[in-house]
């Protein structure tokens, strides 16, 4: 166990330095060779289903005697979201209001097995109770009757009413640090009152993947997105932690999936209002062991560190790559720095040694551009969503749609229009609440104008979209807008581009209205006349602005007993981290939403309302399409320029590629909305975008050059290899058709020898019949012939330059740094999804 | 029973409760109560204060009366029983009256004039409004932070220090093994709506008949129409147990802002559990069942104003039976595991802990449940506090186990 924990060491410290990188310059930095290997599968093959029947054979007294449990995926587990589907639940489920509810699953993580009973966690090893709720904490007090054999080491007997035996499940982290709230003197229990076994240094209620209530449907099924952890989001776990035999990594630590029935009371109890890790509950649960892929050995330690710079979007491809990257000749760890892609490419254009850039666009047309561009994969941006149906409650609801109610959504149609609308602040519910929002022509719940309050009541919205969608009454800011990430990138370019394809849709930024009477938020107005800052909005941009200034005044003085404090637009709807953070809070059904004033704390402010319970999710965001399928969330379907509503998978991406026209820069394709190509394209998903590696190849660092050149021809080659293994391309990925593979080939090979190509690069039309990804191959294969252009970089010349390039995105600080400031100033509750060291 | 000059009115005009409200003279009324109460009396009062305290010498410059011992604040819902317990009350035949080791105590209002002075010298300071507010007021007697009360126009930020012991909360709080404060289980209430009986008779069984669903959508205004009637929802004030109690069980989230969702402009703020908040057809409130049995037995003040009561569609009971004087709950609609609620007497941990430095054997005994004439009894004779609790709607709690919680004040 030392390599072990020397081992843990190691990556703790590496996050820490990822959180201080973080909050230095709010950039987002993947790290390949600290964050997970492989994101979800829906054809993962180690789906299981558990019975309790057959697990728990001799429980007489199961509340859920024919409960079937399954996994979706058990085996080479990641950071990631997989599906938990059950039948057999019992029913009805009610909800928590008071008591924890009644009928429910709570689904939780465990590490460790019971030693007296194999094959089962152990309790005391449970990431559980993070939210301290009824009936889904670590302790209680207890009556001195209900207290049961098997609890009485956890328990603390009383002394009369006011002190009433206190039981408290501690947690056994694998640290080997316990969290108990009982200690022991000269033979005595006592409570220990310093100690919080619900919220600790391994997990907190903002940490915790714990679902606490999971209600069935009337037939006693029900399904549920669970997030699996591993130790980088909870240590006390060590999920996936790599067991290391002498300097070989033989595996990694496999976990549990527990699946806890609740009934309707507790022992002695009226109500299910006690801890599920009390033997009265504990001993119905349900669980399935995970086996992880082992996660941070990709490399050796120490192996040399290259940065890459740019496209978010290569993100979780690179954490597939990686084990692969690093055992190549020249191999080495990369760290992708995710951040403005135009950025990185013009840092990588000088001959100074840089990071390799990631870009979906040149940097210029073919003769002033000195980059050369290898693509290396392709992916998009989309729109993804999380909603639960809830039917509006009225007799007129025709009863097969209001049998679906709080059942997840699987399917939902955007055009551009309405895709400007969740960008532009256009629905009142994404306005601050309380505002003077009369400039929208909002005048209350009974004058709301002619802009609805949120999407799904959008007429605009129910015309492309099923019939059932009209009989919901879904009120939530979080789906009058959708998640978007802070600062610039190709991505939110190209978003922006799709909106502009559409006439429609440039007419609503103009300002006129579209056919229901509904107009843009003028803050967002493209026209100047409207446009109260006397300014119209730049069109199309790299970043999702919160341009309307609107703000709910400070009421703390006017009215101390009930006022609130100031709400701005980004306190509202605060951004995300990145494309990445959104999928994931999706997928937590966090919706980032505005809690409650908090008048009493120092100093007064707004809470969080928190995690949506199942059958109440409601959340939209932008994101990738890679993170969109490793969260498990749903990918919201365009309208394409051919009319057809698509959502991004490897046939439709394809499709896109294979419509693809060279842009500006012949060597740099783009899905051009108006081109007659795009318009053919009926199966294409609109928002389907390459990723090119560039850089000058003149750069004067040969050996640099060398090992950026490897990473083309891993990506480019063994990298396209769709699959679920390490070093595949993962889901939310589409493979490189044969000509873009040699495009890539010879990039890199230019990159290596240090010349710029003379010769335009021409791919063909790309006929869907030349596409065919490239399957194998060695990505030591010799460089092919290239023609130079000027005089050869200094290869030999390294001696003169620094080993590696500066590491910081100094041009980007600047503007994001400044809004930094301004989000600091308002108070705007950041906080990272990644684990606090300081909790 | 001390605050609202009506209130008091019409407890002297009723027999029943007349005979509680002479013993008020201990407790705290307000100002306005000394139109009908006698400037002696209230003298006496004073008088009586500082002697059984044996505190300050010069006798406090003061408008009303103060408690002789523990002073209890918070709950709407709660303030009738609990001022029948604390003044006492002969409603079940028998004398019913709850003492500190022989000393009286005060239970002030929710709702009154906008300050209150609780023991004598004590600072004058906002009323606490609601649950909320009351155990607000708890911490900050114990920490000695400044409190501002939830009644608008109180006094802002004054130092409140030992000037509550005891907070009514009609909703439960978020347990912690570590925490400061103990919610003692003090009786079982339940949640229902009340509408406005002048509303359209085509109407009404549309009215008396609502789900949580639709209560929901119609709180969020996206319902605006009942039974072809135009429904206005009315919510009690931020603070009120009852009102974070209705909004979690129907399922409205309580965003910032400090409206109901941002854009739910239709709910109108109304004090809690007072029918004449309901103005005309299609208003809608949520109502405490206990309180609304109180006030057809006579044990509370009448404000039913023109209110029907109404149970959730969802439990498939109705929340009372019998009528007038004979109502009483309905035991299978309080079970109900969302719709029934334990309401609970929350006081400092630390002082009925018999382990702690600060024990105070005096307020461990008014609060336990054993002892016939405490505040938390729920046994059923008609001597025993449970009993006259039973008066005012309440049954016994579903749970007797104490529950801490609130970590840091």
């Amino acid at each position: 166990m030392n390599g072990h924990s020397t081992f843990a060491l190691f990556l703790r410290t590496g996050v820490v330095g990822v959180t201080v990188g973080l909050i230095a310059s709010l950039l987002t930095v993947v790290v390949g060779t600290l964050i997970e290997s492989r994101p979800a599968s829906a054809a993962s093959g180690s789906e299981v289903t558990v019975t309790a029947a057959a697990y728990n054979p001799n429980d007489a007294t199961a509340p859920m005697p024919d409960l079937a449990v399954t996994v979706s995926q058990t085996r080479d587990l990641a950071k990631q979201g997989i599906t938990v589907s059950w039948t057999g639940g019992a029913t009805p489920s009610s909800r928590p209001s008071g008591t924890g509810g009644s009928n429910f699953l709570q689904i939780f993580q465990c590490w460790g097995e019971d030693r007296n009973n194999p094959g089962h966690p152990d309790r005391t090893t449970c990431q559980y109770g993070g939210f301290a709720a009824t009936a889904a904490s670590r302790d209680a007090s207890v009556d001195p009757e209900d207290v049961l054999p098997q609890d009485e080491d956890f328990t603390v007997p009383g002394a009369g009413y006011f002190n009433p035996p206190y039981t408290s499940i501690p947690f056994r982290a694998v640290t080997g640090k316990t969290i108990s709230s009982i200690i022991t003197e000269n033979g005595v229990k006592r409570h220990d009152g310093t100690v919080d076994v619900n919220s600790n240094e391994f997990f907190t209620q903002y940490t915790t993947n714990e679902i606490k209530w999971a209600g069935s449907g009337d037939d006693g099924t029900g399904a549920v997105k669970f997030e699996v952890q591993t130790q980088m989001e909870s240590p006390g776990l060590g999920c996936g932690t790599p067991t290391i035999e002498g300097n070989t990594v033989t595996g990694a630590q496999s976990c549990w999936l527990v699946v806890l029935p609740r009934g309707t009371a507790d022992n002695g109890q009226n109500y299910i209002t006690k801890s599920g890790l009390f033997w009265d509950s504990w001993q119905h649960a349900l669980a399935v062991k995970l086996d992880f892929r082992p996660i941070g050995v990709r490399c050796q330690i120490g192996a040399a560190e290259k940065q890459i710079a740019g496209s978010e979007m290569i993100s979780q491809a690179i954490s597939m790559w990686q084990p692969e990257l690093c055992l190549q000749q020249n191999g080495a760890a990369f760290v992708v720095r995710a951040g403005d892609e135009s950025d990185a490419v013009f840092d990588a254009s000088t001959t100074t040694p840089s990071a390799l850039a990631l870009t979906s666009r040149a940097m210029a047309a073919d003769a002033s551009d000195p980059n050369v561009y290898a693509p290396v994969a392709i992916s998009g941006v989309c729109l993804a969503f999380n909603i639960d149906r809830r039917v509006l409650p009225d007799s007129s609801v025709p009863t097969e749609v209001t049998a679906l109610n709080y059942t997840p959504f699987d399917k939902m149609n955007l055009t551009p229009r309405l895709v400007a609308k969740l960008l532009t602040a256009s629905y009142i519910s994404a306005l601050p609440g309380g505002a003077d929002l009369g400039y929208m022509n909002y005048h209350g719940s009974d004058n709301p104008g002619p802009n609805s309050t949120n999407l799904t009541k959008d007429p605009d919205f129910l015309a492309v979209n099923d019939d059932e969608w009209q009989y919901m009454d879904i009120n939530s800011t979080s789906v009058a807008d959708a998640l978007v990430p802070q600062g610039r990138s190709d991505l939110a370019y190209q978003m922006w581009n799709y909106v502009l394809s559409d006439p429609e849709a440039v007419a609503f930024l103009n300002g006129a209205p579209d056919r229901w009477g509904m107009k843009v938020n003028p803050w967002y107005s493209t026209n100047a006349a409207i446009n109260p800052s006397g300014v119209a909005l730049t069109l199309p941009r790299t970043n999702f602005p919160k341009a309307d200034p609107v703000e709910k005044p400070d009421a703390t003085t006017s009215d101390p007993v009930n006022g609130t404090g100031p709400i701005n637009l980004v306190a509202w709807r605060p951004y995300v981290q990145d494309f990445e953070t959104g999928a994931y809070d999706t997928l937590r059904a966090d919706g980032l939403v505005l809690g409650a004033w908090n008048r009493d704390s120092v100093p007064p402010k707004f809470g969080k309302l928190g995690r949506y319970l199942l059958g109440e999710q409601k959340n939209l965001t932008v994101t990738t399409t890679g993170a969109a399928a490793k969260f498990q969330t749903i990918p919201v379907a365009l309208k394409n320029p051919a009319g057809n509503f698509v959502v991004p998978t490897r046939e439709s991406m394809a499709a896109a590629v294979s419509a693809m026209t060279p842009s500006v820069n012949s060597h740099v394709y783009e899905f051009n909305f108006g081109s007659d190509a795009a318009k053919a394209a009926s199966n294409a998903y609109p928002l389907t975008m390459p990723i090119y590696a560039a850089m000058n190849p003149l750069q004067t660092d040969a050996a640099l050059r060398a090992t950026y050149a490897t990473f083309i021809r891993y990506a480019a080659q063994n990298g396209q290899t769709p699959g679920t293994q390490l070093g595949q391309l993962p889901e939310g990925y589409a493979p490189l058709p044969a000509s873009w593979v040699s495009q890539a080939m010879s990039s890199a090979s230019a990159i290596q020898a240090g010349v710029k190509p003379t010769a335009p690069v021409d791919l063909g039309g790309l006929p869907a019949g030349n596409y065919a990804p490239r399957v194998g191959g060695s990505s030591a294969e010799p460089a092919p012939t290239v023609t130079p252009s000027g005089a050869p970089a200094g290869a030999l010349s390294s001696s003169a330059t620094p080993v590696d390039p500066i590491v910081g995105p100094v041009a980007a600080a600047v503007p994001i740094g400044l809004s930094a400031g301004v989000l600091a100033a308002a108070g705007v509750p950041l906080y990272t999804r990644w684990r606090r060291n300081d909790v | 029973m001390f605050s609202r000059p009506q209130h008091t009115q019409n407890s002297l005009r009723n027999g029943s409760v007349k005979k509680n409200h002479h013993s008020s003279w201990n407790g705290a009324y307000t100002g306005k109560e000394s139109l009908v109460i006698s400037k002696k009396i209230v003298a006496i009062c004073a008088t009586m204060g500082v002697a059984i305290s044996g505190f300050a010498l010069a006798a406090p410059a003061l408008a009303e009366p103060v408690s002789n011992d523990f002073a209890i604040v918070g709950s709407d819902t709660l303030e009738d029983v609990v001022n029948a317990l604390v003044n006492g009350s002969r409603l079940t035949t028998s004398s019913v009256r709850v003492y500190a080791d022989g000393a009286t105590m005060g239970s002030f209002d929710a709702t009154g004039t906008p300050y209150i002075i609780t023991k004598p010298n004590g600072v004058r300071f906002g009323r606490p409004n609601g649950s909320g507010d009351g155990v607000t007021a708890l911490k900050r007697s114990i920490d000695g932070a400044s409190y501002t009360s939830g009644t608008t126009g109180g006094p802002a930020s004054v130092s409140i220090s030992g000037m509550v012991d005891i907070a009514r909360s009609s909703s439960g709080p978020t347990a912690d093994a570590n925490g400061l404060l103990a919610y003692v289980p003090f009786g079982r209430d339940a949640i229902a709506y009340a509408y406005d009986s002048r509303t359209d008779a085509g109407a009404v069984s549309a009215f008396s008949s609502l789900t949580a669903s639709q209560l929901k959508s119609i709180y969020e205004c996206t319902v605006r129409t009942v039974g072809g009637i135009t429904v206005t929802p009315v919510i009690p004030q931020s603070g009120s147990g009852t009102r974070k109690d209705f909004l979690k069980k129907i399922g409205v989230d309580s965003s910032g802002g400090g409206t109901l969702p941002g854009t739910a402009t239709c709910v109108v703020t109304g004090q809690e559990h007072d029918g004449t908040s309901l103005t005309g057809a299609g208003y809608i409130m949520p109502m405490s069942v206990s309180r609304w049995i109180a006030m057809n037995t006579g044990a509370s003040y009448d404000k039913k104003g023109y209110a029907v009561l109404a149970g959730v569609a969802d439990v498939g009971q109705a929340p009372v039976s019998g009528s007038g004087t004979s109502m009483v709950p309905n035991q299978l609609y309080y079970n109900d595991s969302t719709w029934g609620r334990d309401t609970y007497l929350v006081v400092e941990y630390a002082r009925i802990n018999s382990l702690d430095a600060a024990y105070d054997s005096k307020l461990a005994a008014v609060l336990n449940p054993a002892t016939a004439k405490s505040l938390t009894n729920a046994d059923t004779g008609n001597a025993t506090g449970g009993g006259l609790k039973k008066k005012f709607g309440f049954l016994a709690p579903s749970s007797t186990t104490v529950i801490r919680a609130v970590p840091t004040l």
